[in-house]
């Protein structure tokens, strides 16, 4: 592929998102959102990262791009609300996590670098997701490390949430109606 | 929060160099998007909407589903 118009097939892509979304990426609240997102995904990766044997560690990174689409993504699915209603309560904590889980789950950020083989591989991302996404939701709720405990108690449901996130991709819609479980 | 969008500039200039002429194009595009620029602004004068990440918080929601999974 050469020429003026080798970007051309990737720039079709562009045209289902419209001009208002574009407009509403464009915001300061949009900017911020975006960088929050994606430090809780850097910080995500560094959690993972304790679970894995020091030699491995280097193999896995983030990689910007596909995290800033992801948050745009969330973004967008967690205030596109704003243009239907005048909600001034904002919307809810759980829906913020979920669009952040259901995204960075969609679009696997974390990337592994090099010739690198693991079991792990196809853990990674759903398990940065979860972590990214309850994280999220806990600490805008103000929850404390001393109430996870309590929270999920004895659940078995975030062994089936880490098994639905890989194997069936759930979009925010259905991660925020199990989300609302862990209140 | 410096220290992430230190690390964000570091791993945007080296994926750039790698990167072929058109993409680079489209990757400087996204990086100079005023949304950003202005949002590392407001972080750096310290008035966010989200609450700052709690680091510890984190690590124990990734404990936590560690041992459950």
């Amino acid at each position: 592929m050469s020429g003026p118009d080798e970007n051309e097939f990737f720039r079709r892509f562009n045209i289902h998102i419209s001009e208002k979304v574009l407009e509403r990426l464009d915001t300061e609240e949009a900017g911020e959102y975006i960088l929050k997102a994606v430090e809780y995904m850097y910080v995500g990766l560094e959690v993972f990262l304790t679970f894995v044997p020091k030699e491995k560690r280097d193999y896995y990174y983030v990689n910007v791009s596909l995290a800033e689409i992801a948050a745009e993504a969330a973004y967008i699915d967690v205030f596109h609300k704003n243009d239907l209603h005048d909600l001034n309560d904002g919307p809810s904590t759980t829906k913020h996590g979920a669009a952040l889980a259901a995204w960075v789950n969609r679009h696997h950020p974390i990337q592994v670098t090099g010739d690198f083989e693991d079991d792990s591989l196809a853990f990674t991302n759903a398990f940065v997701a979860l972590v990214s996404g309850l994280s999220l939701m806990w600490n805008e709720e103000g929850r404390v490390v001393t109430d996870l405990a309590e929270i999920v108690a004895e659940d078995k449901r975030i062994g089936s949430l880490i098994y639905d996130l890989m194997w069936r991709c759930p979009d925010y819609r259905q991660i925020t109606t199990i989300f609302s479980l862990f209140k | 929060m410096s220290e992430i969008i230190t690390r964000r500039r570091q791993v945007t200039e080296a994926d750039l160099s790698f990167m072929p002429a058109s993409q680079r194009a489209f990757a400087a595009k996204r990086l100079s998007r005023p949304s950003l620029a202005a949002a590392q602004g407001s972080i750096n004068s310290g008035k966010l909407k989200l609450k700052p990440v709690n680091r510890d918080l984190v690590h124990a929601v990734g404990k936590l589903i560690h041992e459950r999974a």
